[in-house]
């Protein structure tokens, strides 16, 4: 079915509008040929020469030659250094990060509590300790989880509980009608944008979280699923990319959080799936990482948005893995464990996960997989029995397709 | 998943430091003594969680007074990302009948403290808001004013950062300045002609001014609709297209390795209106630039044959390895 709001990309290739004459010379001079003139040489290009087609090919070998981590050594990942960091980031209350991140101090716990899961090492933590913490920020007016005790809850915070409740396997400790009460709250009648929590701020991280969340605890269509994807599709950008509300600048984290999305709602087909690619691909630069938006730094969390993003397309063999492992493993410390933004910055558990996570997508040795979509550890997400999402994109097990009301689709 | 607060990097700085200069591999540095900062740091921590706990408390007694306002404006100052506390000012704010410009403008400089936070722009949001709500157009001019002033001062300190684009493009959309916000994202351009963000603005500019995709419901948007702006027709994009290629065209000329002007071409080629296919034109453009860089050998690549047309269904991986 045709694009509702006139977008027009399936359509404008048979569509042509009548160029008046000052349009047709600017267009004219811009390419340097005549438009009407289909014999004219320029749109006649000849085939190419035996010395162009082997360049082609050794381009088309070298791009295959950067897919995979084979010949990366197990012992490059600092791995016990990072568990002990994780840990004592979570244990030093007094440290000043740890008393002023309070207003997200369960997505913290989560960064952390899964980077140590796929690594192997949940064990060095208390599960019942931080189950109980976990359910101390549980808002029962509300039916959601807030960041830490004593504040509002928040459909971010409610998705971090629910993933760290699903690492330990404690699921049945989650209220899941109250939750399915309060993400339908959380929908606008008007476009079916997901908001953040009764104040009404709109971004489609927030859509993310409520399709996560309503997958994750079996209440697929608490939120209308059809509309949500309406209203992601609006969020799509003339670059390909996904910006946090309609019109917002394409940025990786946002593509993330549109990608997996629809992939949750069984959508993809939304995507502009060369387009988008080519946008995710452009991130990674010389040195290897990847940036968020054209012409920035690169970072280690957009290791994990764009790949993650890449991955649910099908289309991770589209950047240089090799380098983006090396620059990953670059922003290790040394000294204290951890992995930073880029070489020689702090280190902080946030980077840590994206880092490890990123490296587990591509498969490196030692790391247990994780799922692109829910950015849980992979053995979780079959645990709860949700869809799983490989390497090469291929989808298996449920799927929440809101045409089909929620029929699951076994493999 | 997500952090309350943008990952988003400070500046665009791309020097390599010292530690990795081959020049300087002979000067051992020394780091700072470990005594310094945590000494800072406990006190700072201290002055926290003692103003933290009485806010806790009146949050909870719903106490609502000119020394909590003025208890929410000390932790917000430790704390930029207490999310709870910048709704409570918010509430309190409203009860309290505080002057909402007054409001706009603590915001404002709150929003150069904490350039990336997202409570602080929700906080002009909703202050640009009411003041538009209370009908009065001196108002509603006033709450334009600020919110231009300030986004734009923090686009001095970071000429990217995203939420004061989001920021001013929420503005755009409720008080309707497009033409006005055209001029500003072509200085942006022309101070720095890889500024993604411009160019996105502009974008935005370009079909938003025309009643495109942006409707009143859009983000986190007024709710009453786009009072100035006219419908699109026909006629008039191509108008404004021809025009816009002409400026894209003006800014390859000077820099062509420019990412954000070859998807700024395509955006415009691909708006329904405009009616162009991609192939044609698109790559049309490219061949003009790609042989300044690439030489001949891409020259005729890029004329296309159907095997690289990128539109037709999935091209292969294969294609990427493509200049």
């Amino acid at each position: 079915t045709m694009g509702g709001d006139g977008d027009g990309e399936r359509e404008d290739d048979e569509r042509k509008v009548e160029l008046d004459e000052e349009t047709k010379k600017i267009l004219e001079d811009f390419i340097g040929a005549p438009i009407d003139d289909p014999t004219h040489p320029f749109w006649n290009p000849p085939p190419l020469t035996e010395e162009e087609e082997a360049i082609f090919e050794d381009v088309k070998r070298r791009a295959k030659e950067c897919v995979g981590l084979d010949g990366f050594a197990e012992d490059l990942l600092l791995k016990d250094m990072h568990v002990q960091y994780v840990k004592r980031s979570s244990e030093d209350k007094d440290a000043i990060e740890y008393v002023l991140t309070d207003h997200l101090r369960l997505s913290g716990m989560y960064w952390g509590l899964t980077s140590l899961d796929l690594l192997g090492r949940l064990d060095v933590v208390d599960a019942d300790e931080i189950v109980d913490f976990v359910q101390r920020c549980w808002v029962p007016d509300v039916g959601g989880y807030a960041p830490c005790v004593y504040h509002d809850a928040h459909v971010l915070y409610t998705l971090s509980a629910v993933q760290i409740l699903a690492l330990f396997d404690r699921m049945e400790l989650i209220d899941r009608d109250a939750i399915a009460s309060f993400l339908t709250s959380l929908q606008r009648e008007s476009d079916g944008a997901i908001m953040g929590d009764e104040w009404g701020e709109v971004d489609t991280r927030f859509a993310y979280c409520a399709l996560s969340i309503s997958t994750l605890i079996d209440r697929p269509h608490c939120i209308d699923r059809g509309k949500v994807v309406e209203w992601i599709d609006k969020c799509k950008n003339f670059d390909g990319g996904y910006g946090s509300d309609p019109g917002g600048e394409s940025h990786a984290g946002q593509v993330f959080t549109c990608v997996g999305g629809l992939a949750l709602c069984d959508a993809v087909d939304r995507i502009d799936h060369t387009f988008l690619g080519w946008w995710l691909a452009e991130r990674q630069v010389k040195a290897g990482g990847l940036n968020g938006r054209p012409e920035k730094l690169p970072d280690v969390c957009y290791s994990w948005w764009v790949l993650s993003s890449l991955c649910i397309m099908g289309k991770m063999h589209w950047i240089d893995q090799k380098a983006l492992a090396r620059f990953i493993l670059g922003c290790q410390d040394e000294k204290k464990g951890g992995i930073a933004d880029r070489p020689d910055d702090e280190p902080d558990v946030y980077h840590t996960f994206f880092g490890l996570a990123a490296l587990s997508l591509m498969g490196f040795p030692g790391i247990k997989p994780i799922d692109p979509v829910f950015a849980l550890p992979t053995h979780v997400c079959e645990r709860i029995g949700v869809m799983r999402t490989a390497a090469d994109g291929t989808v298996v097990g449920r799927r929440e397709n809101s045409a089909t009301k929620g029929e699951s689709v076994e493999p | 998943a997500m952090s309350s607060s943008s990952s988003e990097d400070a500046d665009a700085d791309e020097r390599v430091p010292y530690s990795r200069r081959p020049e300087w591999a002979d000067v051992e540095p020394i780091p700072q003594p470990e005594s310094a900062n945590p000494v800072v740091l406990i006190d700072y921590a201290d002055e926290y969680v003692d103003a933290v706990d009485v806010w806790r408390a009146v949050y909870r007694s719903r106490e609502r007074s000119l020394r909590v306002l003025d208890l929410t404006r000390d932790v917000i100052g430790m704390n930029g990302g207490a999310y709870t506390v910048w709704h409570h000012r918010w509430e309190l704010v409203l009860a309290l009948g505080v002057d909402l410009a007054e409001e706009l403008r603590y915001a404002g400089a709150m929003a150069r403290a904490n350039p990336k936070n997202y409570q602080v722009w929700n906080h002009m949001r909703l202050c640009s808001q009411a003041m538009k709500a209370s009908g009065d157009d001196a108002r509603a001019t006033l709450a334009w004013e600020l919110n231009e002033t300030h986004t734009r001062i923090a686009l001095m300190m970071d000429a990217k950062n995203i939420h004061a684009w989001t920021q001013r493009a929420w503005a755009v959309r409720t008080f309707g300045r497009w033409t006005d916000e055209m001029d500003f994202t072509e200085r942006m351009i022309d101070d720095d002609v890889r500024n993604n963000s411009a160019w996105n603005q502009r974008f935005f500019c370009v079909v938003g001014g025309l009643g495109g995709f942006v409707t009143s419901t859009d983000g986190n948007g007024s709710g009453d609709g786009n009072a100035k702006s006219a419908p699109g027709d026909g006629g008039d994009v191509v108008v404004l297209a021809s025009a816009e290629l002409a400026f894209a065209k003006s800014q390859l000329d000077k820099s062509p390795h420019n990412e954000s002007a070859w998807n700024y071409v395509r955006g415009i080629l691909k708006r329904p209106n405009v009616g162009w296919g991609w192939r044609g034109e698109g790559e049309a453009i490219a061949r003009k630039h790609l042989g300044d860089i690439f030489g001949d050998a891409s020259r005729r690549r890029v004329g296309g044959t159907s095997s690289d047309d990128e539109r037709g269904g999935e091209s292969d991986g294969e294609s990427r390895g493509e200049a």
